[in-house]
Formats: C-alpha cells, sequence, structure tokens
C-alpha cells in the first residue's frame, strides 16, 4: 500500500498547496470560493425549509405527496451527478497526463483506477453533494430532528446516493469504450444514445414525476393521495427512491423502515463497487490503451473530413487575423473528439428535455402556482443552458493553450481575441436556449405573450452567461490545462457556476409576478407593459454584469504568459 | 533595431530581471547568453510582449512593445524555447493560421509557405497533426511560422534545442543567410560553440544583469575560448 499511500501524499500537498496560495489571484479565488460556497449552501438549506415550509403550510399537501415530490427531486439529482461523472471520468480515468505518468509506474492497475474514480467522483460531484445536502438538511430542518437524524441523512443516504451516481459514470464509460473498440465509435454513440435516452425516460416514468406534481395540485384542492401510493412502491427500488424513502422514514421517526432503505442503499453501493472494481481490475489497462488507440484513428479519419468551409488556406473575410482565429477555435473544436463527443451528449439532454416536455403538461393550477410551476420551468431550462455555457465556454480562453505564445507574438488586439470568442459562442448557446424555451413552457399552459417575454428574457440571460463563463473562464484561465472538461470542472469554474445560477434565479423571479398578473387576466395593454418592464429589466441586469464580466475577461487576457 | 531600456521584471518579491539596459542595431547577430535562471527567458519573454515589464522600456523597430503593440509585434517574428503548437492542426494549417494573423496576402504567403517547408525540409510531416510532432519538428515549424510575415526582426530562444544534426544545420544555415542580408537577430543559447560560430556581439547575463557585453569577432581570440570566458565570469 506504499504505493498509493505515495499518490494519496503527493495529492494532499498539491491541495494544501494551491488551498494556502497567498498570491492576490490565489487568495481572489479561495476566498470568493468559500464565500460562494458558503452563501450557496445557506440558500439551499433556507430554500429548501421555506420549499418545504410553503408545500406543507400553504399548499396542504400530504406526507405522502411530499415524499414523492423529494424522489423526483432525489431523481434529478442523481441524474445530474451521474451525468457529470460520466463525462468527467474520460478524463480523469483516460486522458490526463497525470495518468500516462502513473501507468509507467510500478502501481497495480487495480489500485490506480481505484484512485482514480474516487478522483473522479470526488471532482464530478462535490458541488453537487454540498448543494444536495444543505438541501436535505434544510427539508429535515422543518420537522426539527435531533442531530443524529442529519447525520443519517448526510452520511448514510446522501453520500451513498451520490457515490452510487459517481461509479454509475465511470462504470458506464469502461462499457461504452469496451464498446467502441469492438463496433468503432459511430456505431457505439448510435447504439448508446437511444439506450442511454430510454433508460432515462424509463426512470422518470416509473418515478412518475407528473404524478407528483398532479398530486401536490390535487393536495391543494383537497384531493386524495392515492396516485402517490403507487409510484412509492414503484420508484423504491431505485437507489433516488431508497433515498427518499429513507429520508421519510427518518422524518416519521420509523427507524426500522429507514435503516432497511439505507441498507438497500448501502447493499446496492457494495454490488455496484464490486461490479466496477472487478471491471475496473479486468479492463482498466486494457480500455486505457483502447482510448489511446480510438483517439489516434479517429482523429486522422476526422481531419480529412472537416476543412472545408473552415479550411485555414481559403481566405472569406476582409479580416484575414479575424477570420484566422475563429477558424482556429472552430476545427480544434470539432477535431477533438472529447469536445465533439460532450456537445452531442449536451445535445441529447436538450433534446430529452424537449421530448419530456412535449409529452407533458401541467394539471390546471391557480395563478400564482401556475405561474411558479412556469418559472420553475424557465429555471429548469437555465440550469440546462449554464451547463452547456460552463462546459464549453468557460474553458474557451484556456483552450487557447500553451501555444498562445503564437497569438500573444501576433498583431492582433487581445480585445479582438476575446470577441471573437463571445461571438462565435453567444449563437451556439442562444439556439438550445430557445428551442428549450420555446418547446418545455407550453407545458404550463402560459400565453403566447408570456412565451415571447420568457424567450426575450432567455436571450438576454444567454447574452450575460456567455459573458460571465468567457471572462470567469479568462480571470481564473489555465493555459498549460489542455483538456477542456478539467478546466471546466476546476475550482474556478465551480464558483463560476453558482454566480451563473444566482445569475439565473434574479433573471427567473423577475418574471414571477409580471407572468402572475398576465395569467390573472390582466387587461391586454397592461399585460404587455408589465411583460416588457420585466424583460428591459432583465436586459439592463443582463447586459449590466455581461459588461463587468468582459472587462474582467479581457484585462485578464493581459496576464503574463 | 532592438531597444532595451532600465528593464526590471519582478515576480512577486523575487526579481528576474535587474535593470537590464541594451540596443542591437539593425542587421546585428546577437547572442545573449547566461547560466540557468540568470533572467534570459524573462528577457526574451518580456521583449516579446508576453510579459509585461515591472518598469522600464522594450522597444522595436522603435515601436514600444507594450505600449504600440500591434505595430511592434508586426515588425518582428518570436520563437520560443518550447515551441507549443496547435495539437489538432497540421503544421501547415498552423502556417496559415500565422500568415492569417499577420494580415498577410494569401498568394504570397502561399508561395512563403512553400519556400519554407522546402528550405527546412518539412515536406515529410507538414500535413500531419501537430501532435505526432517531434521537438525537432515543431521547432522548424515554429520557426518558419515566425517568418512568414517577413519580418526585419527574429528573437529567438534556444533555436537549435532538440533539432537533429542536419536540422540544427539547416537553421543555422539559414539565420548565417538572413543574418548577412541584414536580418537583426536576438538569440538566446547555451550552446557556445554555435555563438562562436554565428553571433557578432554577446551579451552574458547572471542574476538578472549584464555583467559582460562585447563585440565578438566569431574567433573569440580575446578571451580565448568562449567558453573559458564564459566559465570565468558566470562563477
Amino acid at each position: 500500500m506504499n504505493d498509493v499511500r505515495a499518490v494519496l501524499g503527493a495529492k494532499s500537498v498539491v491541495i494544501t498547496k494551491s488551498l494556502s496560495d497567498f498570491r492576490l489571484h490565489g487568495v481572489i479565488k479561495n476566498v470568493s470560493s468559500l464565500i460562494i460556497f458558503g452563501c450557496m449552501a445557506v440558500g439551499m438549506f433556507l430554500l429548501a425549509r421555506n420549499v418545504t415550509l410553503f408545500l406543507i403550510r400553504q399548499v396542504g399537501i400530504g406526507a405522502e405527496t411530499l415524499y414523492g415530490l423529494v424522489a423526483v427531486v432525489l431523481f434529478a439529482f442523481f441524474v445530474s451527478a451521474h451525468f457529470m461523472s460520466l463525462i468527467l471520468s474520460y478524463a480523469t480515468l483516460f486522458t490526463a497526463r497525470e495518468v500516462e505518468f502513473l501507468q509507467a509506474l510500478p502501481i497495480a492497475h487495480t489500485k490506480l483506477f481505484v484512485l482514480r474514480t474516487g478522483e473522479n467522483i470526488i471532482t464530478s460531484t462535490g458541488v453537487l453533494l454540498l448543494i444536495g445536502t444543505a438541501g436535505v438538511l434544510g427539508y429535515g430542518a422543518v420537522f426539527q430532528l435531533a442531530w443524529y437524524q442529519y447525520l443519517m441523512m448526510m452520511f448514510l443516504v446522501m453520500i451513498p446516493l451520490v457515490v452510487i451516481a459517481g461509479i454509475l459514470g465511470v462504470f458506464l464509460l469502461m462499457v461504452l469504450i469496451l464498446l467502441a473498440s469492438k463496433i468503432g465509435v459511430r456505431w457505439m454513440l448510435a447504439a448508446a444514445i437511444p439506450v442511454y435516452s430510454a433508460v432515462l425516460f424509463l426512470s422518470y416514468r416509473i418515478t412518475d414525476v407528473m404524478s407528483m406534481v398532479r398530486e401536490a395540485v390535487a393536495s391543494a384542492h383537497g384531493g386524495s393521495p392515492a396516485v402517490v401510493e403507487i409510484s412509492r412502491l414503484s420508484a423504491t427500488w431505485l437507489p433516488h427512491g431508497m433515498a427518499a424513502s429513507a429520508l421519510r422514514c427518518i422524518i416519521v421517526g420509523d427507524h426500522v423502515g429507514a435503516l432497511l432503505s439505507i441498507a438497500g442503499l448501502l447493499w446496492m453501493l457494495l454490488l455496484l463497487a464490486v461490479v466496477v472494481v472487478y471491471t475496473g481490475s479486468r479492463f482498466y489497462y486494457t480500455t486505457w490503451l483502447l482510448v489511446g488507440e480510438l483517439r489516434g484513428h479517429h482523429e486522422r479519419v476526422h481531419r480529412a473530413r472537416i476543412a472545408g468551409l473552415f479550411d485555414l488556406r481559403r481566405r472569406w473575410t476582409r479580416r484575414p487575423n479575424a477570420e484566422a482565429v475563429l477558424k482556429r477555435d472552430i476545427l480544434q473544436f470539432l477535431r477533438d473528439p472529447v469536445q465533439r463527443i460532450h456537445a452531442l451528449m449536451m445535445a441529447m439532454l436538450v433534446v430529452i428535455t424537449v421530448v419530456f416536455g412535449g409529452l407533458s403538461v401541467l394539471p390546471p393550477m391557480r395563478t400564482l402556482p401556475r405561474a411558479l410551476a412556469m418559472v420553475t420551468i424557465l429555471l429548469f431550462d437555465g440550469f440546462l443552458v449554464a451547463s452547456i455555457t460552463l462546459r464549453f465556454v468557460f474553458p474557451a480562453v484556456s483552450q487557447e493553450g500553451n501555444a498562445f505564445w503564437c497569438v500573444r507574438t501576433a498583431p492582433i488586439s487581445l480585445s479582438r481575441l476575446y470577441w471573437m470568442k463571445f461571438i462565435l459562442w453567444v449563437p451556439i448557446v442562444l439556439v438550445p436556449a430557445e428551442v428549450l424555451v420555446w418547446s418545455t413552457l407550453p407545458m404550463a399552459r402560459v400565453p403566447e405573450r408570456v412565451m415571447l417575454a420568457s424567450a426575450g428574457m432567455m436571450a438576454f440571460t444567454v447574452v450575460g452567461l456567455v459573458s460571465i463563463n468567457l471572462g470567469a473562464g479568462a480571470y481564473f484561465a489555465t493555459q498549460r490545462e489542455d483538456n477542456p472538461v478539467k478546466v471546466a470542472a476546476s475550482q474556478g469554474a465551480s464558483v463560476t457556476f453558482l454566480v451563473s445560477l444566482l445569475y439565473l434565479m434574479v433573471a427567473a423571479t423577475l418574471l414571477v409576478l409580471p407572468v402572475a398578473r398576465v395569467l390573472a387576466g390582466a387587461p391586454a395593454q397592461q399585460a404587455n407593459s408589465m411583460l416588457l418592464s420585466a424583460v428591459m429589466i432583465v436586459a439592463a441586469v443582463s447586459l449590466s454584469v455581461s459588461v463587468l464580466a468582459n472587462i474582467v475577461g479581457i484585462l485578464a487576457l493581459r496576464k503574463d504568459f | 533595431m532592438i531597444e532595451i531600456r532600465n528593464l526590471i521584471k519582478k515576480f512577486g518579491s523575487s526579481i528576474a530581471v535587474n535593470d537590464i539596459s541594451l540596443t542591437v542595431d539593425r542587421g546585428q547577430f546577437f547572442g545573449f547568453l547566461g547560466p540557468n535562471g540568470a533572467g534570459k527567458t524573462t528577457t526574451i519573454k518580456t521583449l516579446a510582449g508576453l510579459y509585461r515589464p515591472t518598469s522600464g522600456t522594450c522597444s522595436v523597430n522603435g515601436f514600444d512593445v507594450h505600449a504600440n503593440p500591434i505595430s511592434a509585434k508586426r515588425s518582428f517574428g518570436y520563437v520560443p524555447d518550447q515551441p507549443f503548437l496547435y495539437e489538432k492542426l497540421s503544421g501547415r494549417e498552423y502556417l496559415h493560421f500565422i500568415g492569417g494573423l499577420f494580415r498577410v496576402r494569401a498568394d504570397e504567403l502561399q508561395a512563403r509557405i512553400e519556400s519554407y517547408v522546402t528550405r527546412f525540409e518539412m515536406e515529410g510531416f507538414i500535413d500531419r497533426s501537430a501532435e505526432e510532432y517531434s521537438q525537432g519538428m515543431r521547432q522548424r515549424v515554429a520557426l518558419a511560422g515566425a517568418l512568414v510575415h517577413e519580418p526585419t526582426v527574429l528573437i529567438v530562444d534556444e533555436p537549435l534545442l532538440g533539432l537533429d544534426p542536419r536540422s540544427s544545420w539547416l537553421v543555422r544555415e539559414f539565420l548565417r543567410q538572413k543574418a548577412a542580408a541584414g536580418m537583426t537577430i536576438f538569440m538566446s543559447t547555451h550552446l557556445l560553440r554555435i555563438v562562436e560560430e554565428l553571433c557578432t556581439r554577446i551579451a552574458i547575463v547572471k542574476g538578472g544583469k549584464i555583467i559582460y557585453e562585447e563585440m565578438f569577432d566569431a574567433t573569440g581570440a580575446q578571451h580565448g575560448t568562449l567558453e573559458k570566458t564564459f566559465l570565468d565570469i558566470t562563477r
């Protein structure tokens, strides 16, 4: 075990040094992380507590329905954690330079696999775990639990749930790599995407999200909780169902039931860990070698086909320097298999959301709950857009990479370089954002003018989100890290993501009251004026945020390289 | 011509370059020497606009590199000690990219690239992805990239690092011809034999300060061999 201890020791030294960086940049990064993570955790705690109180006292929701809604939230949480792990594990386990270095050392592949899987779970799901745990504790606070019940929620429910999600991500990736080595990357993707979507859809149906919402609405009108009983039984064997069941039992003081659900969760975790460690011991080294071969082969085949419109030898405009930067960024993106696959995965998530949105219609509700439901859907869309922006826009400046010297010593202004990236990414993010708005908001049965206002709000929000991510990406740029996934999972990226979420919440909240007034039947002229005012305020906020973030970004580009 | 005036560059509390002043005249082949950590690369990076000076100025052909960067950068070419390229672009694409940045006319650029591909014997790899390149291949592509806009000043940091004997000879011959044709070359290197062979003037830097400067007549007769001089004064 000395080898494992040495690797862990080196890691802890790196982390300690990074946390005790007393240079201005390091202090700003660490202090802002602490403040933002802390505020986010406290905010999530208060939000979960107040929403639970609202649902119990104002809406009059029953315990069973509340349990069902918690299962829905945990489902979204589980899928997010699993997806993050899946995305990041490709870098952490296969393409990171550190892995190449470690593979050359006399360390057993199984140990290496376990170490990297552990690191992957921590880095990919750490922020989600913080937010999720704060939310669960806020939910528990409503019921004034004993201290050990909070500990049970944290250590026996939330952490096992996240670890299961993380392990599943790693396991799935190894299966996909093995499959790609047998049938090729394209066929693997062609097979994996429908299967993955089907599994997600099935889990969504089993969790019976719409029934939960219908039941919550029915509770508000004094309806029966019969539907929830059925869905509770069908979702209990899924990890998020077990976690929800455990939380419910902890809250009602049913310790036997809680321990049974926790035992189920831990048993699933153990089983999965054994399967994954076995798979890792058999296939990690093989899949690591395969990734190297697949990358080389795939890139050579792909390169010949891409150039065309983006061929650097041809000139289309009278500004060859700006054109060269734009083409280079596009070519580098298209030729990087990690970028392509992640773009495909993000597109898949958007398509799944669009399909789910199209298939679901919320039951009739009173005005304020309907406005809140609409804003919640809009926030979910925003969350997806923020994730896309974080993954692709945040690393855009870092992607200049070690070769940044050749741009820095060329006669092109750094602000032009920055704006080229901005111009490239705003439309790319705007398209899925608008598709999401137009396909998911009909679920809330809102009138067309509200849809238009939401689309307008989303357009300005996209400008703000791209600016925040590009600016912060430049400020926290790490040109020495050539893996964009690692950049998008860095400490700076986490801080940026939380700032983006805060900004989204402010923008979405500005819409609640005008929408509620419109839904309450305000006259057309008054409704239009209120909605327009709300969009204008969002525009002003977004443009202010944008100006600030872009100034920070442009100034950061001038740092020593 | 290159002019560095009272250049100081600090990183936190440590001083990497400590009040360096020098002028390299048009057509001079200037050798910038010094032991590891002496401040050579920091000086060169500041001169190339990659570092902001703590104080002092650097100018190339009369343009201040930090006050008037676009004009200054248009007039020089730069090759770093580790010439990282864009891994996903081929060498040829990289050269077209650089040509675009420097606004070289497309037809002229094409002709120059072909000429450098032949000159540096890059035919065998120029259309392959840069991630497959060895250090020597990268060095040759980066050098060609620094020259596609036909600069009058060339700033090179360890240009022969990692080159095989033939590539090294190719680059040396090229630099010699360019210097003879009037190009100003500012070169940092540890290869003292190459300095004796190519440079017309040298400066030795230590602890961020220039401790020795001399017009060099390529024989090293004044102080015996350059190696002996270097070892004596950097002891």
